[in-house]
């Protein structure tokens, strides 16, 4: 083989495995990204749709056009940042058969979970900045004045992304008796965005129904913490909101940490 | 006829897994249906308040969202392995199989998996648009039925034509699930009245990714509100990007080396 020819061969290989971190970095570049550009579609939407909606009034269920528009856009935009991942991490111990191995350890399960989650918030609204701004720069959703408006969200959202954590964990024990995940978390986020306020603000619900969601982890996670940010809510009415999600809170961990104690002994291990 | 007969065969193995996983099958089945129906629940809260998009009714709006949504089953059904060939099939040398067998790739790999969530996806669309033309009291004739008909089978193969043209990327980048998640996300867009959007974005909905032909122009004629040539022109749209979409795979086939795995 000639001198030229090798070293050919040479590139080619080592110019491959250049391409794989080219295709790596690509890849993660690229979801965040298309993410970002989901966002804007969305955003598009709901100012045409919204605009169209309030075209021949100022006020609808109680709020201006700026209020709702700065709400749906906040809601796009920080797109459940303190969600649970608690459900997937539950369904995946199970199926890989690892789960009894989680259980050994000397350590709290749903514990160890919850401050897992609770890292990811932080993450979550950091990586919600780009579509923040945005939201504000491009599409004039308006930031509050009121500094307790911000505090009010912040407590709002990690007391509300612990609501969710804890009925996220009560759902991922369905999978000891189902193994199966994927069909039950769509058919969640289908619930969710009745119930949520992702989609439109609550206040647009007929009464009942508004009592219904309202009073649902889904809305305690979502509609309340935006709610103070975009000025649908007053932040007077915090102390009544913490009250409510502390209530949530204390159910649905009891409730939870009973039913994981019910099936953790109907467990199957899939291929054993 | 003999790949109809290979669909058959592979269909019916995949009717197989079903049965052993029912309640995954029911749940999946079920489950787009109540996706659809949060995202309808929005639209009838905020138009119960103010029933008028820009002159367009409630109904209206149910039947462009139930014209998506029929469009789109036909591309979840048949072609959901569009999404995923760089993820399952070339990341992990899955691939090659297709390559060693005497029938032609994208056929395999399209066969490869009926996507049962598709059927959730394709009753609800069928029930809104059922729903909503019955209370809009359309004066159906065989021109608007056979309008419907195109829209939704040529809306279908729009879908899926768009996902075929951003898949090829996954020879090159082989997870090309983001690009194409970017194109498809632009059916949005076409669940409302294009007439709420910028020229811009109207004119990129009709001519670039045409999303718009699936179900606003359609709707337009059934309504008796247009009767531009664009209410017919999905089937030639889908059947000229799907051309487009197959000419760029074969370059993508012919770039294809194994991972190697």
């Amino acid at each position: 083989m000639t001198q030229s020819l090798k070293f050919m061969r040479f590139l080619s290989i080592y110019t491959s495995f250049g391409l794989l971190e080219i295709q790596r970095i690509f890849q993660y570049n690229a979801w965040f990204w298309v993410e970002l550009g989901r966002g804007i579609i969305a955003m598009i939407i709901m100012t045409a749709f919204w605009k169209a909606i309030y075209a021949d009034q100022t006020q609808l269920a109680g709020l201006t056009l700026t209020t709702t528009l700065s709400y749906v856009i906040l809601a796009r935009a920080l797109n459940a940042a303190n969600a649970s991942s608690v459900y997937w991490w539950i369904a995946q111990h199970i199926s890989k058969g690892e789960l009894e191995l989680q259980l050994l350890r000397p350590l709290d399960f749903q514990l160890l979970h919850l401050f897992r989650d609770a890292m990811s918030w932080f993450v979550g609204l950091l990586r919600s900045l780009p579509a923040l701004l945005v939201g504000f720069i491009v599409f004039s959703a308006q930031l509050p004045t009121d500094f307790m408006a911000y505090m009010a969200f912040f407590i709002t959202f990690f007391l509300g992304g612990i609501v969710m954590f804890f009925f996220e964990f009560m759902l991922g024990c369905i999978a000891f008796y189902t193994t199966e995940v994927w069909g039950l978390s769509v058919l969640r986020e289908g619930i969710a965005l009745f119930f949520s306020g992702a989609y439109i603000p609550l206040n647009f619900l007929p009464e009942t129904f508004r009592v219904i969601a309202s009073a649902t982890p889904f809305a305690q996670a979502t509609y309340v913490p935006i709610s103070f940010l975009a000025g649908v809510q007053n932040p007077a009415n915090l102390g009544n909101a913490i009250l409510s999600q502390l209530i949530s809170i204390l159910v649905i961990a009891i409730l939870s940490r009973w039913i994981f104690s019910k099936a953790v002994q109907v467990l199957t291990v899939q291929g054993g | 006829m003999r790949y109809l007969e290979l669909y058959g065969l592979f269909f019916v193995q995949r009717l197989k897994v079903f049965l052993e996983y029912r309640l995954s099958f029911l749940i999946g089945a079920s489950s787009t249906f109540f996706m659809q129906a949060g995202g309808l629940f929005a639209i009838w809260a905020v138009m119960r308040v103010t029933p008028n998009l820009l002159g367009w009714s409630f109904d209206q709006v149910l039947l462009l969202y139930g014209m998506v949504a029929l469009a789109r089953s036909f591309e979840l059904m048949f072609a959901n392995n569009l999404w995923v060939v760089g993820q399952h099939y070339i990341r992990s040398g899955d691939f090659d199989r297709f390559l060693v067998r005497p029938i032609n790739p994208l056929f395999h790999l399209i066969a490869d998996r009926f996507n049962h969530d598709g059927i959730g996806n394709f009753l609800i669309g069928l029930v809104v648009v059922i729903r909503s033309s019955l209370s809009l009291n359309i004066d159906w004739n065989l021109e608007k039925v056979l309008c419907m008909v195109l829209a939704a089978l040529g809306g279908g193969l729009v879908f899926i034509a768009l996902n075929l043209i951003t898949c090829v990327s996954a020879f090159w980048i082989v997870d090309s699930a983001p690009v194409t998640l970017a194109v498809h996300e632009w059916h949005e867009f076409a669940k409302y009245p294009l007439s709420m959007y910028s020229s811009q974005i109207k004119t990129a909905l009709t001519f670039v990714v045409p999303y718009g032909l699936v179900s606003y122009y359609p709707a337009l004629f059934v309504l008796g509100r247009d009767s531009s040539f664009l209410a017919f022109a999905s089937p030639f749209m889908g059947m000229g990007l799907m051309l487009i979409g197959y000419a760029l795979w074969n370059v993508g086939l012919r770039r294809y080396g194994s991972t190697g795995s």
